[in-house]
């Protein structure tokens, strides 16, 4: 896969996204979950989710691909 | 508890005196190699100084306070982070390549190097960042009285804020303003705030454990005990209005800061030595945040839970770890004084930087001798640092002590977010003018200072006024917290202003030419850098100034280089270009910033005049220089490919020529045998023809027509083959029946199956629709695969079976054999042109070895397929299809 510019704006709006309203209402009113707020395991596991996309990106950012960025 | 608390305290800041003082050694002990190999680490962790006092304990008093809002501060970096690869990796080639390293300095660089714009930024920053360095302060003032259990000192000398501002000051002195270049990497203090990033997450993460392992049962039991405290509801995520927009606009200006905060633009932009680093600091970061705040809500919780309102939530923290003990109090605390000393070196470093080079040194430049500055601008950055700790603690002791630690922060935060428009719409927008940046600047610095600092400072000063002259309340839109509302109002005012006189102002030259360096920065090298101006002076007035501030030792030392690398002797060329005077004024840039460095060499240059008009025509031509380069990089790349392609042709041709040779060779290889057999037969009937009876003549005579028709047969395959391969082939298109044909050439040939003893098996699928195709050619594949499938099935028990039926729009037919099988290899070229006659060493081939190509080429003339697959038990299948067509 190759990485560009638009592709890491979009992982950027896609975390703002699924880190805002209505994703964070929705789940602000779901149960606990083993009495921990579902808010509080929703925030954590959806940002361990990007640390590991951003893990991949920065793999495959090769030197070539940063020749392209500067294009 | 006092004095151990001390020496613990002085203990901790000898280590980070001594870490300092080391990395700075040279790199040859092992100390240093081991830095030098986890120089990308080192990096990743010195950005963890975004987590300061605030993080460590104000954000388990909000979380107590509020619920989990406290982490949109951190979100905000972690959602920038794909971009730095984008933003922060073009800032730090900007700064590489032009010598800056603070951003007053790259902005006033961008927009013209203008002195003026660099001193307004200078002030925002110095306005928005002193209050939050005396937040660290006061965290570890009031973390000190807490742990010792005494009040707030009140006599000056009682007080540990003053002692560490103190020791503060003489270690960025000592470690940060030793040199007079501001860019010379600083591995001391890259080193130290690494260390003290990883120090203070090691405390939250053991404080954490003790909490929900140890003090509680387990995490669950923590929570569920939480979920009793009447404010457990209330803390449940972005519940009203208010909270929500909080959480969005808390993001906002968390992810512009974590680049514009000086603290961060000296650690991420200023101190990156390479860009690849980068990389690794896109998920080490993130990481780094999400491990310092997994546990900031269960301490929070727990906090509640213990303490019920008798402890102020920001050191719930400090006052958890005390029921363990003494230890782990102390070791809380030293994180708590680890994450605030972190920032307070950093941010004293950069904003020293910042006042001597954009306030004093514009201001006292013009003013001193003739004589070497050098020492003069160490000391004047000294004299800078020295004033920003004590302005900050001069906040501290005045308006700080009321406010939280989380509050001060977010004022931080908006006003260095006010500089977002100039710097980050500026790298993108050729258009961003001068002007642009001013006004977006100062109209948004004006909100934000009526919105957030004024009603500090008429709280501080106990003034009571009326509610609608409050500002706070201007503009207040209902449902949206103060804050927000200033973070909404201020960006906005900004942007309208900056977009506004962007767009209706006129750029100058200087404008013009840094717009395109840095907008195009990966475009342009050095060798095109600043080739704008047309100006000349003398090697002896460039270089008597760059002693002025660099120093002889130093002067010699790049002249020098810049001499050996582009070849110049300065004794023949006395006179230089503008392209050494660029060189030059970089060199000054890292020394003074680049609007005072443009002044100082305005003062030996002869600048002349030079229009509009004429820069964009040198912009064009650095340009077409560029896009010539381009060009010939993709013409060499294209010839490239043209030589591969030429050099694959010519291999092909080599191929076929080879094929053809083989095929000649072949060809009359096979003629020869007949021949040679029919000469030898006609000879003996001519020589011998009376010594032979009737018997043997008529034996010799049948050989010789046999061996006529196979004559024939090979030269009509031969014929036929060309007219295919030609495209000079016609079909004669019939309506046909393909197992009708099947039935006639079977009947055909039933003589040999009975011949051979061979047990055949037909096996015709019903209703199988009538198709156009060649009829005397579809017969000619038929017979040709059977009389393959006779010669070759097994010599004694032979079986051959063929079986026809449709697929989708097709019709296939199966001629399947229990002979000696195929091998991968033959399967790949049985259809190749005499093959079988190759093939045959030992045995003469019984048919001309060119059947199966034809049959191929007449099934594919009627856009079908022919292949072959082995059996599993041994054996053959030739399989071919024709498409249905109706006639």
């Amino acid at each position: 896969m190759q990485i560009n510019a638009p592709k890491l704006i979009f992982y950027a709006l896609l975390l703002l996204t699924l880190l805002s309203n209505p994703f964070l209402s929705v789940v602000s009113n779901l149960k606990p979950i083993y009495g921990i707020p579902a808010s509080y395991v929703y925030i954590f596991v959806v940002w361990l989710v990007f640390i590991v996309i951003l893990y991949r990106l920065s793999k495959r950012l090769l030197n070539n691909q940063s020749r392209q960025l500067d294009k | 508890m006092t004095s151990s608390l001390i020496i613990v305290g002085l203990s901790y800041l000898g280590l980070l005196f001594w870490l300092a003082y080391r990395s700075e050694q040279p790199s040859s002990n092992a100390f240093n190699r081991f830095l030098n190999n986890r120089s990308g680490l080192l990096y990743a962790l010195s950005l963890g100084v975004y987590c300061t006092a605030w993080t460590f304990y104000g954000s388990v008093g909000r979380a107590a306070e509020s619920g989990l809002d406290f982490l949109a501060i951190f979100i905000g970096p972690t959602i920038m982070a794909p971009l730095w690869w984008i933003l922060v990796r073009k800032m730090v080639r900007i700064t590489k390549q032009h010598g800056v390293s603070t951003l007053p300095d790259l902005i006033s660089a961008r927009y013209g190097k203008h002195q003026g714009l660099g001193r307004l930024v200078a002030v925002v920053l110095l306005l928005g960042v002193i209050p939050y360095i005396s937040l660290q302060i006061k965290a570890i003032s009031e973390s000190f009285s807490f742990v010792v259990k005494s009040n707030t000192p009140s006599a000056w000398y009682s007080d540990p804020g003053m002692y560490i501002t103190l020791a503060m000051m003489v270690f960025v002195i000592a470690f940060g303003a030793r040199y007079v270049q501001t860019n010379r990497p600083k591995k001391g203090i890259v080193t130290v705030v690494a260390f003290e990033s990883v120090f203070k997450l090691a405390t939250i993460l053991i404080a954490g454990v003790y909490v929900c392992f140890v003090l509680f049962p387990s995490p669950l039991a923590l929570f569920s005990e939480a979920q009793l405290l009447p404010q457990f509801s209330e803390l449940s995520f972005l519940e009203n209005g208010s909270k929500r927009s909080d959480w969005f606009w808390l993001i906002l200006i968390s992810s512009l800061a974590v680049v514009l905060l000086p603290r961060q633009f000296q650690m991420g932009v200023a101190e990156n030595q390479n860009e690849q680093h980068l990389k690794k600091a896109m998920w080490i970061f993130p990481l780094y945040l999400l491990l310092i705040n997994v546990f900031v809500l269960p301490i929070a919780l727990a906090g509640l839970i213990t303490f019920n309102g008798d402890q102020p939530s920001e050191y719930y923290l400090l006052a958890l770890s005390a029921k363990n003990g003494a230890i782990l109090q102390t070791f809380v605390f030293l994180g708590g004084f680890s994450a605030a000393t972190a920032m307070i070196i950093v941010s004293a470093l950069a904003l020293g930087q910042i006042m001597s080079n954009n306030i004093l040194l514009p201001m006292s430049i013009n003013t001193m001798g003739k004589s070497q500055l050098e020492g003069h601008i160490i000391l004047l950055r000294r004299v800078s640092i020295i004033v920003v700790l004590l302005l900050a603690y001069l906040y501290y002791i005045t308006l700080a002590q009321n406010e939280s630690l989380i509050h001060i922060g977010i004022i931080s935060f908006v006003a260095v977010s006010q500089l977002a428009p100039a710097v980050i719409i500026g790298l993108y927008w050729k258009k961003a003018s001068l002007n642009g940046a001013f006004a977006g600047i100062l109209t948004g610095s004006i909100v934000w200072f009526i919105t957030l600092i004024l009603p500090l400072i008429i709280e501080a000063s106990g003034i009571s006024i009326q509610w609608w002259i409050n500002p706070e309340n201007v503009f207040a839109l209902e449902g949206i917290s103060p804050i927000s509302n200033s973070i909404m109002l201020s960006l906005t005012a900004n942007l309208v202003a900056f977009t506004g006189f962007s767009i209706h102002s006129k750029q100058d030259v200087e404008e013009l030419n840094q717009s395109e360096l840095f907008v195009d920065v990966f475009k342009y090298s050095r060798e095109y850098e600043n080739t704008l101006y047309a100006s000349s002076t003398t090697f002896p007035n460039i270089k008597s100034l760059l002693i002025k501030f660099l120093g002889d030792k130093r002067t010699e030392e790049v002249l020098d280089r810049y001499a050996r690398i582009n070849q110049i002797d300065w004794k023949t060329n006395p006179r230089v270009d503008s392209r050494v005077i660029s060189y030059a004024e970089r060199l000054l840039t890292e020394a003074i910033g680049p609007a005072s460095a443009r002044i100082m060499i305005a003062s030996v240059v002869q600048e002349e005049d030079i229009s509009i008009n004429e820069v964009v025509n040198i912009l064009k031509e650095s340009q077409e220089v560029i896009n010539l380069n381009k060009r010939l990089k993709t013409q060499s790349q294209e010839l490239r490919a043209i030589t591969a392609e030429l050099q694959n042709a010519n291999d092909e041709l080599k191929r076929v020529s080879g094929i053809k040779d083989d095929f000649l060779y072949t060809v009359t290889h096979e003629l020869r045998t007949p021949l040679t057999s029919i000469r030898t037969q006609s000879e003996i009937l001519l020589d011998m023809n009376d010594a032979l009876n009737e018997n043997e003549r008529q034996q010799f005579l049948q050989t010789i027509v046999r061996d006529c028709e196979r004559l024939t047969r090979l030269i009509t395959d031969v014929l036929d083959l060309e007219k295919f391969e030609s495209g000079n082939q016609q079909l004669n298109i019939s309506s046909i029946h393909l197992p009708k044909l099947i039935g006639e050439v079977v009947e055909s040939m039933e003589n040999m199956l009975h011949a051979k003893n061979i047990t055949f098996d037909l096996n015709i699928a019903r209703n199988i629709p009538k198709t156009t195709a060649d009829r005397d050619r579809i017969i000619q594949v038929i017979t040709n695969l059977l009389s393959n499938a006779i010669k070759f099935c097994h010599p004694e028990k032979g079986y051959i079976r063929i079986s026809c039926y449709t697929v989708d729009d097709r019709i296939k037919m199966n001629v399947i054999d229990n002979g000696n099988g195929i091998s991968k290899d033959q399967v790949d070229r049985i259809f190749d042109k005499f093959y079988q006659a190759q093939n045959q060493l030992f045995k003469k081939p019984t048919g001309t070895g060119l059947g199966l190509a034809i049959c191929k080429n007449i099934v594919e003339l009627h856009n079908g397929n022919i292949y072959v697959t082995p059996e599993k038990d041994g054996g053959t299948r030739f399989s071919c299809e024709i498409p249905i067509i109706k006639s």
